[in-house]
C-alpha cells in the first residue's frame, strides 16, 4: 500500500507539536484516525508531510504555523544553549579531572590554561548563539 | 548383579538391575495406577500428592507463549512517514525529541502487555509516560544511556501477551 503523504498535527499542552504519521497499511480517512489520537478537546491540522522541517536538530523547538510546522528561533536558542553546555562540560572534564585530584605527571597549570581557552571558545559561541537571527545561524553558530 | 526380566503380553520385556553394591534398596509401588507410557502431555512432570498418589503436573509458572501482536520499525532521526514499516498499527505520533506513541489497529485485552525494542548502538527503549501504557495505545521513548531522550536512525519495537 502507498505511502500517505499527509500527517495530522496538533499543539500539545507544553506548547510542542505533535506529529501523526499513518501507517502504509491504514486504510480509513485521517479525520477518522484523528478521532482516535488526537486529545479530547484538542484541534487538529491535516497537513503534508513535506510541511514538515527535515532537519530535527531543533525538534522540541518546532511549532505549528498556519499549515505549516516551523522551528521557533527563541525556543532553538534555548535548546543550542542547552547543547553548548554540555559541549563545553565534555571538553572540560579532563581538565577538571587533572586539577581536581592532582594526577602525578599532569600540570594543573596548563590544565587550567586550556580550561581558559575553552571559557573563551564558548563565550563567543554564547554570543554567536544570542545574536544568531535564524536557525542556520544558530547552528553555524554551535559549530554546524 | 541379578536380574528380573519380565516379558510383555505379546512382545518385548522389561527388566529391573539390582545395583553390584551393598545395601538392601526396596521399591514400592503406589495403590494407584498410573500409565507412565502414555500419561501426562510435554513439559510435564511425575508429582505425588504426599499419600502416595502419582500423577503428572504443568510446572508452576509456566503460562505459555507471549505472541507478537504489534511492532514497528523506522527512522526516528529521518522521515517517518517514508520508513515506517508496521504489524497491527494504525500509526505512529512523534511528540518530540524521541517520544512516541504508538496506536494499534485491534487494541490488546488490557494494558499488561510486554513490550521491547532496540535503537542506537547506545542507550534503550523505554516507556516514559505510565498514564500512556493502554490497551489501545503505547507511549514509549529512545533514550540515551544518561536517561536523555535521543533521536534515532533506526527504530524498532514490538509489543507481546
Amino acid at each position: 500500500m502507498a505511502i500517505n503523504p499527509n500527517v495530522i498535527i496538533w499543539t500539545e499542552d507544553d506548547g510542542k507539536v505533535s506529529i501523526c504519521h499513518p501507517a502504509s497499511t491504514y486504510s480509513k480517512s485521517l479525520d477518522e484516525l484523528a478521532k482516535k489520537v488526537v486529545p479530547s478537546g484538542k484541534s487538529y491540522k491535516i497537513i503534508a508531510q513535506s510541511d514538515i522541517p527535515n532537519d530535527r536538530t531543533f525538534r522540541d523547538a518546532w511549532k505549528e504555523n498556519g499549515t505549516r510546522v516551523t522551528e521557533d528561533v527563541s525556543k532553538a536558542k534555548t535548546l543550542a544553549h542547552t547543547t553548548r553546555r554540555k559541549k563545553r562540560e565534555t571538553e572540560f572534564k579532563p581538565h577538571d579531572d587533572i586539577i581536581a585530584k592532582q594526577i602525578p605527571g599532569k600540570s594543573a597549570s596548563d590544565a587550567e590554561t586550556s580550561r581558559a581557552g575553552i571559557r573563551t571558545k564558548y563565550a563567543t559561541m554564547q554570543t554567536n548563539i544570542d545574536n544568531a537571527t535564524d536557525i542556520a545561524g544558530i547552528k553555524t553558530a554551535l559549530g554546524g | 548383579m541379578s536380574t528380573l526380566k519380565l516379558k510383555g503380553s505379546s512382545s518385548g520385556e522389561a527388566e529391573v538391575t539390582v545395583a553390584a553394591a551393598a545395601g538392601t534398596p526396596t521399591i514400592t509401588l503406589p495403590t494407584a495406577s498410573i500409565n507412565l507410557a502414555t500419561d501426562g502431555s510435554d513439559g510435564q512432570f511425575l508429582k505425588t500428592d504426599g499419600s502416595g498418589t502419582l500423577s503428572f503436573a504443568t510446572p508452576a509458572g509456566y503460562t505459555g507463549e507471549a505472541t507478537l501482536k504489534a511492532w514497528a520499525a523506522f527512522d526516528g532521526d529521518g522521515d517517518v512517514n517514508a520508513t515506517l514499516t508496521e504489524g497491527n498499527l494504525d500509526s505512529i505520533t512523534d511528540h518530540s525529541t524521541g517520544q512516541y506513541t504508538a496506536t494499534f489497529t485491534t487494541d490488546f485485552s488490557d494494558d499488561n502487555y510486554m513490550m521491547a525494542g532496540a535503537q542506537n548502538t547506545q542507550g534503550f527503549v523505554g516507556f516514559y509516560d505510565e498514564a500512556g501504557i493502554t490497551a489501545g495505545s503505547c507511549k514509549f521513548a529512545t533514550l540515551d544511556d544518561d536517561g536523555g531522550y535521543n533521536d534515532s536512525f533506526r527504530v524498532t519495537v514490538g509489543w507481546w501477551r
